[in-house]
């Protein structure tokens, strides 16, 4: 990048917003997919829509492309940078800009952590439904970017269901202020359009979310059962019930192990194959009557137990075990791939089963905690970067595990994106007239081709996109 | 021979048989066709894009009065007879069905499979799920279930020039590819021919109330609905509606598990004594009754719908009634507090188009002081010649008209009907 540029753009965002030195870019090569790594030329850290908007316009004149970033905890190489380009990132944008109680509303910089919106709301008796795992690192925008799940997205609905608005800087540096929260969208709907599109739209600022009323009264309990197979069926069987809790979540033996070795232990019995944690909310005789019902099916389908939380402390406890997990597994092997496959909620145990058996023939180990009520499956492999054939055999299983998915009428994200990692297998479900019809719209947002280039949509599916002179 | 009755000749030969129509009852009648199936709807979509063609797509046509009137158009499109149902599993509580299937069938299918179906949409036997989807029109449950484009998993579309483009799918849960079908969602049919729709279903309740409650002006109307939407209720609607004499009714609806209602049922009449209580099958058929005679249901009469924040509904209320009283415009109102929408019908009496827009266009100006907008559906054509029915000026227009020429670059779906002219 040249010098004058660099100056430019130094003087946009101050020497504190600017990373050039090799040492401090290094923690920006990949995100949470570490399998996928390179080095970006610069990292712009912008304090607000006004410069992040000068900062693209001067990249936009450049023709250097645009990676944004938010905390960097995504799973899918999103956020990894493309060779010789800019990564936007939001950490200097956190700030609440207003939060009104009586319409239920928050408008926050896209760099607000997550969990701290929860926190900045809680007195007023609300939340932000929305909660991945990693809800006390990642952020709002982050969240827009990926349309980001969590295990109450079971009840709450993704992240999509909760922005009300958007300020955007569009690639040539144009800001779209899209804040106003409407009953209904005046023309298209851009808001609904650009949660979940992974950069490659532009970079979201400012973003206005629904806030939730935190519910009269919730009841947690996990079901301990001694084979895997039983909680997939209570799970499936909750569902054909048409019971309605807020979350249903699995973790097996593999990962109750890791968790209870790890800081975050929850008190999951260890000599479980599998538990059910299973949250309901509502009214008492709503909570009453759903958690009769879902004790009688996990009762049936063979569990050994079931453990109430009789505090908010022991809930606390067991969610901290779950939304650990992921952290925990680093007890197992030093690296770990994170899949993220929908499938149909008629079919979890087979699918579950096949993971299982995917793994074990390549000599994998595999832990399965995942958002069974969605039908979202996290299937993790433990591995060590530094052997070569173990990450060949991680890769070979993870596609082996996308194609058996979509071959049983799945899909192969359900929260964290397609990214880099899943672009080659976004033919095993889409057509190319299908991907046509998105390469079209992204066109019409970013005609260079600069926003997060080579993500989500394989790259000979779009005809101008391959044609197109490599930028630099 | 006339270029018209080539062009049905060459409409019959794709797709069957070819009448007239009036898509709306203010313009000229074109010829309508309604394919047999996808492929046959492709296929016109092919001709259309290769032989320059407007297309104006339709499912019963309900809501075209939405929109603005239409510019050129050489057919009308109507998905009624795609009406396969594609998959249904319930153990899944996930259905997928081609666009023109009637609501009220779709309905019926859902119930037999122990689901209700969201949005509860009024006239559900002159509406297809196509249609619905693509005006991005939500019912009066929407206060419990949220809007419909939350609930739309995936669409399957025709696009100009024939492709066949998929997004999303039959699942709850799913960041697979752009969500094009949220872009689709309310687009009223300017980017694309909806032909399948998969969506996500709820419990059929068990057990089902509705309370309907007095109020001696407007403001003790939104004073019971303040203390109703204020208690932890899961309510499936709550409007507030006016009758002859100028006394108001709130209504709530609320349904679910049975203890659960019979628990929010006691909450509730503690706050509202003074009620009438409709239980079970009486309740669901006084829902569907009031649902289908509410204000803006009908495509025959001009109505008024404005949105703001929840804050200020009761001042966006009195802004239109006070201007549509003094120009003696008898309107019947109804409020959805809970969700900060507004319907005015007219009366049915013919209106002077010049007044009406005039006063749309004041309307607008003063609701905007009370952060509100406003649309106005199925007014007259005249009324529309100096008016965007659907509100002011967009933030994004430019990308959205960007959007809609790369996705339809000969223009097929270009009637500049929508909102800008789109």
């Amino acid at each position: 990048m040249r010098g004058e540029t660099l100056d430019q753009l130094r003087g946009v965002v101050g020497a504190a917003g600017l990373i050039t030195e090799p040492g401090r870019l290094l923690a920006y090569e990949c995100d949470g997919l570490a399998l996928l790594h390179e080095r970006p030329d610069v990292v712009l850290l912008p304090r607000d829509t006004e410069q992040c908007s000068r900062v693209m316009r001067i990249l936009h004149r450049e023709r250097i492309p645009v990676v944004g970033r938010g905390a960097g905890t995504g799973l899918s190489g999103g956020a990894t940078p493309v060779k010789g380009g800019a990564i936007v990132g939001t950490a200097r944008m956190r700030d609440v800009l207003e939060i009104d109680e009586a319409n239920r509303f928050a408008r926050v910089q896209a760099g607000l952590v997550n969990v701290d919106l929860t926190l900045a709301v809680e007195r007023a008796g609300l939340f932000y439904a929305p909660d991945p795992s990693s809800q006390h690192a990642c952020t709002l925008g982050g969240n827009v970017g990926e349309n980001s799940g969590g295990p109450h997205c079971f009840k709450h609905g993704s992240t999509t269901r909760h922005v009300l608005g958007l300020v955007i800087v569009q690639g040539d540096g144009s800001v779209l202020d899209l804040s106003r929260p409407a009953v209904d969208p005046l023309g298209y709907d851009l808001v609904g359009l650009f949660v979940g599109s992974e950069g490659t739209f532009g970079i979201a600022t400012e973003i206005t979310v629904r806030l939730t009323p935190v519910p009269p009264i919730t009841e947690t309990f996990l079901a301990i059962f001694r084979a895997l197979e039983g909680a997939c069926d209570s799970v499936s069987d909750a569902i054909a019930e048409r019971l309605e809790p807020s979350a249903l979540e699995i973790l097996d033996r593999l990962t109750i192990e890791a968790v209870e070795a790890s800081v975050f232990a929850a008190g999951y019995p260890r000599e479980a194959e599998a538990v059910l944690l299973v949250e309901v909310e509502g009214s008492e005789a709503e909570v009453d009557a759903t958690v009769t019902a879902l004790q009688a099916i996990v009762r049936r389908r063979g569990a050994i137990d079931v453990r109430r939380a009789r505090t908010a402390l022991e809930r606390k406890k067991l969610w901290a075990g779950r939304k650990g997990a992921f952290g925990a597994m680093g007890r197992i092997a030093p690296d770990l791939y994170v899949a993220d496959v929908v499938v149909p909620r008629t079919k979890l145990r087979e699918l579950v089963l096949a993971t299982t058996r995917i793994a074990r023939e390549k000599h994998l180990k595999l832990a399965n905690v995942f958002h069974a009520g969605d039908g979202n499956l996290h299937p993790n492999i433990s591995y060590d970067r530094r052997d070569a054939d173990e990450v060949k055999r991680v890769i070979a299983a993870g596609e082996e595990i996308m194609r058996l998915v979509v071959e049983s009428g799945g899909s192969l994200t359900g929260e964290h994106g397609v990214g880099l990692e899943k672009q080659a297998a976004m033919d095993l479900v889409f057509t190319p007239e299908d991907l046509r019809a998105m390469c079209d719209v992204r066109d019409a947002w970013d005609p260079r081709h600069l926003l997060n280039p080579g993500k989500l949509i394989p790259v000979h599916a779009c005809r101008e996109m391959r044609d197109a002179e490599r930028p630099r | 021979m006339n270029v018209l009755s080539s062009l049905e000749r060459r409409l019959e030969s794709l797709a069957g048989p070819v009448e007239l129509a009036k898509p709306r009852f203010d313009v000229e009648p074109v010829p309508l066709v309604a394919p047999r199936s996808i492929d046959e709807a492709r296929e016109l979509l092919r001709f259309a894009a290769a032989d320059g063609l407007r297309v104006l797509p339709l499912g019963r046509g309900s809501k075209l009065g939405w929109c603005g009137i239409p510019g050129q158009i050489d057919f009308a499109l109507s998905t009624r007879r795609l009406t396969r149902v594609v998959s249904h599993v319930p153990a899944d509580g996930t259905i997928t069905v081609e666009a023109g299937v009637l609501v009220s069938e779709l309905r019926e299918r859902c119930r037999a499979g122990g689901h209700f179906l969201t949005p509860d949409v009024p006239r559900p036997g002159s509406r297809t799920i196509g249609g619905v989807v693509a005006a991005g029109e939500s019912g009066l449950d929407r206060l419990r279930f949220g809007p419909v484009r939350h609930h739309v998993l995936g669409t399957k579309v025709v696009l100009a020039g024939g492709a066949l483009a998929k997004s999303g799918g039959q699942l709850v849960k799913n960041v697979t590819g752009y969500d094009l079908h949220r872009l689709y969602c309310g687009s009223h049919g300017t980017l694309a021919l909806i032909v399948e729709v998969s969506l996500r279903l709820f419990p059929e309740p068990e057990h089902e109330v509705l309370l309907a409650a007095p109020a001696a002006d407007a403001r003790g109307a939104f004073e019971m609905a303040r203390r109703a939407l204020a208690l932890p209720l899961r309510t499936v609607s709550l409007t507030l509606e006016p009758d002859e004499t100028g006394r108001w009714l709130a209504v709530a609806r609320l349904f679910g598990l049975r203890a659960a209602v019979e628990a929010e049922r006691a909450r509730l009449a503690s706050e509202w004594p003074l009620h009438r209580a409709f239980e079970g099958s009486f309740a669901r058929a006084e829902a569907e009754r009031r649902r289908d005679a509410a204000p803006g249901a009908s495509p025959e009469r001009a109505s008024l719908r404005a949105t703001c924040p929840p804050s200020r509904v009761e001042e966006a209320l009195a802004v239109l009634l006070q201007t549509l009283q003094s120009a003696r415009l008898a309107p019947r109102a109804l409020v959805q507090p809970g969700v900060a929408a507004i319907e005015v019908e007219l009366a049915a009496e013919p209106l002077d188009s010049d007044s009406l827009a005039r006063i749309a266009a004041n309307l607008r100006t003063a609701l905007a002081r009370h952060e509100a907008s406003l649309s106005l559906r199925n007014a007259p054509r005249a009324a529309l010649a100096a008016l965007d029915p659907f509100g002011a000026s967009a933030p994004g227009l430019e990308l959205m008209r960007a959007i809609q020429r790369q996705l339809d670059p000969s223009g097929v779906f270009r009637t500049g009907r929508f909102h800008g002219g789109l």
